[in-house]
């Protein structure tokens, strides 16, 4: 099985364990990297820096100790201590699949992927489950036991409720202090201006934002023949459609993606959207790349 | 609606496919979920009913489908009398009064544009049919709805010189009926002549539910005069003068002096100038009137004529005629037998017949044409040449009597007579016969053949409806043989006092007279016919010869089919008509229904009493012919299905493109 076929989601969604996913995903994503010319990644010595207090005493320098008497941690190529904070969107919305993968298990794989390949680099990675506030809180953090439990709250997320990023992010961005990368995996259902004003706290602080726009295929392109009565997951609500309006819901859904790409340029944020049809290096790539940069 | 096989109705349950399919579409479009409906614009209501009404459609088309099917297969039918007393639409029966009285002044005139009228006002959603009556009833036309139809049928019809009857008109109307119990609307269009009602009220009864509307078109005021009856004797023999009763009758009439004159063979034989009292009768005699051989048209006439002018005519027929031969073919031996009917028939019929006896041999050389009819006494083989003629002389037309005998007895069979003759042999309690349903042949003798003692004949089979005397024991006396278009009459006991003792009976002469008046068809006497009787050309004209029946205008009466075939003609006009057939002619005159000539109207409580009669509920009619009134429906509902699959089909086309 190739590394690629790994990171198919619908294949990751036959494995029980999300850690074993997130393994699958990331090594096999790196087997791939090591083929790719495009990104640099190794583990590399960079610097030394003074040890403060909180830091693993794991990473400190011994024999630099012994030979100065002073504590210094050894600094690795790109480690930049960058904290990754995962929104993870679990409103009712995120429940919905129309094939063997739904929006929330593909958002579960990509954030459990995101928080291995943190954890190995040495990044504290937190997690912010929320609906239409704000669920779960895990702070960054690279104590030991950390991946597993950012796992299990990943794996307890249910979709239930409603959405409400802004209001949501309104409450990480008072949560998070410590200024790092920031990836919102949601579907982000909400109106562009309302993301808008939810990422502004976070970019004034400095963090490095990355929407990951989860979508299924049929949202993308909603194949109806015929009229069907449509029944919203969140609100409930039913409304009778026909094949005349899937054209203006394809042109109102381009809109709104359109929306959110050029609000997050201008917020100087990462815009990607994910079908969940397709495979999650697209969206790892992303992350590494924009880590690289923040570094 | 009923079912021939209504069981294929269980597939009626077939409907539960469309609507548990159907329902599960809506479940399905109903439960689909979706993660946000934001940016799906709210369908505009309109949509949303069409569609569901579209959908209604769709699944009602299916449904209907599926029933017609069940139905059609179940064999579906209908009572027509009830479906159609269901119905608010009314047949309009418009009944034309065709007789004689209706050539009174302008009042067929009227009649017609009554009628015009009549059918011009009727409504678009009911239905009409036009009758005509006098004589008889005669239907123009099945019922429509195209009322302006008949407008062309009426134009056509003419008076005739017949008389009408309000019985059998309520008769055709109660037929007309039976098979259909739509509500019936009777317009009388007529005189409404008194006398054209018949004897028994009852005959007048309309069917329950039918309304009569009268349309009186006779003039206000009907004064007529006719000719009612001319009595005296029509046949003469030898060379008296003729003498005629002449009875003139007005109706309504005040008293006046007619000028009557009679006129035979188009020359003037009598004219009187008579009083008549005010509606009453006169009678003029014509005494002395020389009529010649043969037979004469005579008209009388009476002037000046009035606004009915053709009863103011009378035609009959003179005819004077020699003694009329007869051929008595005989052996030698039974010259006594000869003797008795020589007598009888010179004492009762003197002058009438002229009687030649020969043998058969003797007979065999002598033109037949000649005689009236033949009498072959006891003759059980003739010469096969006078066999051949006399068969010849019967097929054509002529009469014969055959007596069986002795000699007959012998050989078992007689001429031309079907089946085997066979000798009762002498009785020493001698029989006596009956003649419950004589004929004209035995017309003054029925009764009195009960006094005649038979003590031997001849058994024969034959047929009950041709027996006109029986003995005691059911053995046919006297009976009738058909044999071409002539008259063959057998005897199965001869009269010469040796088997019976009828020749020294009473009953023997009038039977001798009135039989050979028969066989020489000297029966019909020339008696005036009356318009709208039927003619009967007589039996055995079906064997072949032909007969041409000429009507007083001069044009044949019977179409070439019927000439050859036709057993009657109706006599429509009243003049003389001529009857040829081969080697025979003879000539009947006919007159107008002198019923016709009472014009006096019907009283206002009769009309009332009459159009009450159809007053009654109509429910009883309905059921007059069950099997009759049964109509299949399945072409109806077989058209429905087609053009429910062609709806069902166009409609789920669209709405899948849609």
């Amino acid at each position: 099985m190739s590394g690629t076929r790994l990171l198919d989601a619908s294949v990751l969604a036959q494995i029980s364990s999300l850690d074993l996913v997130a393994k699958t995903v990331v090594e096999g994503f790196l087997t791939g990297l090591h083929r790719s010319p495009a990104f640099g990644f190794s583990q590399e010595f960079a610097e030394y820096r003074p040890y403060t207090p909180g830091d693993d005493p794991r990473f400190v320098d011994w024999n630099v100790y012994a030979r100065t008497d002073r504590v210094y941690l050894k600094q690795y190529q790109g480690e930049t201590n960058a904290a990754l904070l995962l929104l993870f969107d679990a409103s009712a919305s995120m429940g919905y699949g129309s094939g063997p993968v739904t929006k929330m298990e593909y958002a579960r794989f990509l954030a459990a992927s995101l928080a291995y390949l943190a954890v190995h680099q040495r990044d504290p990675a937190g997690l912010v489950v929320f609906d239409e506030e704000v669920r779960v809180f895990v702070p960054p953090s690279l104590r030991h036991g950390q991946l597993p439990t950012l796992l299990a709250a990943l794996e307890h997320a249910q979709p239930s409720r409603r959405t409400d990023v802004e209001r949501a992010l309104n409450g990480a961005a008072r949560l998070v202090r410590r200024r790092g990368l920031v990836a919102v995996v949601s579907d982000f259902y909400d109106p562009p201006e309302h993301i808008l004003r939810a990422l502004a706290p976070l970019t004034g602080r400095g963090h490095d934002l990355v929407l990951f726009h989860v979508l299924d295929p049929a949202e993308l392109d909603p194949g109806l023949r015929e009229p069907v009565r449509l029944e919203d997951m969140e609100t409930g609500r039913h409304l009778e459609v026909g094949p005349r309006q899937v054209a203006e819901y394809r042109a109102r859904l381009r809109d709104h993606i359109d929306a959110l790409r050029r609000a997050a340029g201008d917020r100087r944020a990462d815009y990607q959207l994910l079908d969940t049809s397709k495979p999650l290096d697209a969206a790892l790539r992303e992350y590494l790349r924009r880590r690289e940069r923040t570094g | 609606m009923s079912f021939l096989y209504p069981w294929f109705l269980l597939g009626l349950a077939a409907l539960a496919l469309p609507l548990w399919l159907h329902r599960l579409e809506r479940q399905s479009a109903e439960r689909r979920p979706w993660s946000s409906l934001t940016f799906f614009r709210e369908a505009p209501q309109e949509s949303v009913r069409r569609r569901r009404y579209r959908y209604f459609v769709l699944l009602a088309c299916r449904l209907l489908l599926l029933a017609l099917l069940a139905v059609l297969f179940a064999r579906p039918f209908v009572d027509a009398g009830s479906a159609l007393a269901g119905s608010a639409a009314t047949r309009h029966l418009v009944a034309i009064d065709t007789s004689h009285s209706m050539a009174h002044g302008e009042t067929w005139a009227r009649a017609q544009r009554a009628a015009e009228a009549v059918l011009a006002g009727l409504r678009g959603g009911d239905r009409s049919q036009v009758l005509a009556f006098g004589p008889g009833v005669r239907v123009l036309g099945g019922p429509t709805s195209d009322h302006g139809s008949w407008r062309g049928a009426v134009e056509a019809l003419a008076v005739t010189g017949a008389r009408a009857s309000y019985g059998e008109l309520s008769e055709a109307v109660r037929t007309l009926a039976a098979d259909d119990a739509a509500p019936l609307h009777l317009h009388l269009v007529s005189d409404l002549q008194r006398s054209a009602v018949p004897a028994r009220f009852a005959d007048l009864a309309l069917p329950a539910g039918t309304e009569l509307e009268v349309h009186d078109v006779g003039a206000p005021s009907r004064p007529n005069w006719c000719l009612e009856s001319v009595k005296g004797r029509l046949r003469l023999h030898g060379d008296g003068p003729a003498e005629l009763h002449v009875t003139l009758a007005g109706f309504d009439t005040a008293a006046a002096v007619r000028h009557v004159e009679l006129r035979v063979g188009g020359r003037v034989a009598g004219a009187a100038d008579v009083n008549v009292p005010a509606a009453g009768r006169a009678v003029v005699r014509f005494g002395e009137i020389a009529v010649p051989r043969g037979y004469s048209r005579a008209e009388i006439r009476m002037t000046p004529a009035d606004d009915l002018p053709a009863d103011d005519v009378f035609f009959v027929g003179l005819e004077r005629t020699d003694s009329a031969p007869v051929l008595f073919v005989r052996t030698p031996a039974d010259a006594r037998a000869e003797l008795y009917y020589r007598t009888a028939l010179l004492s009762s019929a003197a002058g009438m017949f002229e009687l030649q006896a020969v043998t058969p041999e003797a007979a065999q050389t002598l033109a037949l044409e000649r005689f009236a009819f033949v009498v072959l006494y006891d003759i059980a083989r003739p010469p096969a040449l006078l066999e051949s003629r006399l068969r010849g002389f019967v097929e054509g037309g002529r009469a014969a009597l055959v007596v069986a005998g002795p000699q007959v007895a012998r050989q078992k069979s007689a001429p031309w007579v079907t089946g085997s003759m066979v000798d009762s042999g002498p009785r020493e309690r001698p029989l006596h016969a009956s003649a419950p349903s004589a004929g004209p042949m035995m017309a003054g003798a029925g009764e009195r053949v009960a006094d005649v003692r038979f003590h031997r004949y001849l058994r024969a089979e034959v047929p009950d409806d041709l027996v006109h005397v029986r003995l005691a024991d059911g053995a046919p006396l006297l009976y009738e043989q058909p044999l071409g278009a002539g008259r063959l009459l057998v005897l199965t006991s001869p009269f010469d006092t040796r088997w019976n003792d009828w020749p020294l009976q009473v009953s023997f002469v009038p039977f001798a007279a009135a039989s050979a008046r028969w066989l020489a068809r000297l029966d019909a006497a020339p008696v005036p016919l009356t318009v709208g009787e039927v003619l009967d050309l007589g039996a055995g004209h079906d064997r072949g010869s032909s007969v041409e029946v000429i009507d007083p205008d001069g044009r044949r009466a019977l179409g070439l089919a019927e000439s050859v075939s036709g057993r009657r003609v109706t006599l429509a006009r009243a003049g003389f008509y001529e009857i040829r057939r081969p080697g025979l002619t003879t000539q009947a005159a006919v007159n107008p229904d002198v019923r016709e000539s009472d014009l006096r109207p019907l009283e206002a409580e009769t009309i009332a009493r009459w159009q009450a009669t159809g007053h009654a509920a109509p429910a009883a009619r309905a059921n007059a012919d069950p099997e009759r009134s049964k109509r299949d429906i399945s072409p109806r509902v077989l058209w429905w299905l087609v053009a429910v699959v062609l709806v069902e089909s166009t409609l789920a086309n669209r709405y899948r493109r849609g």
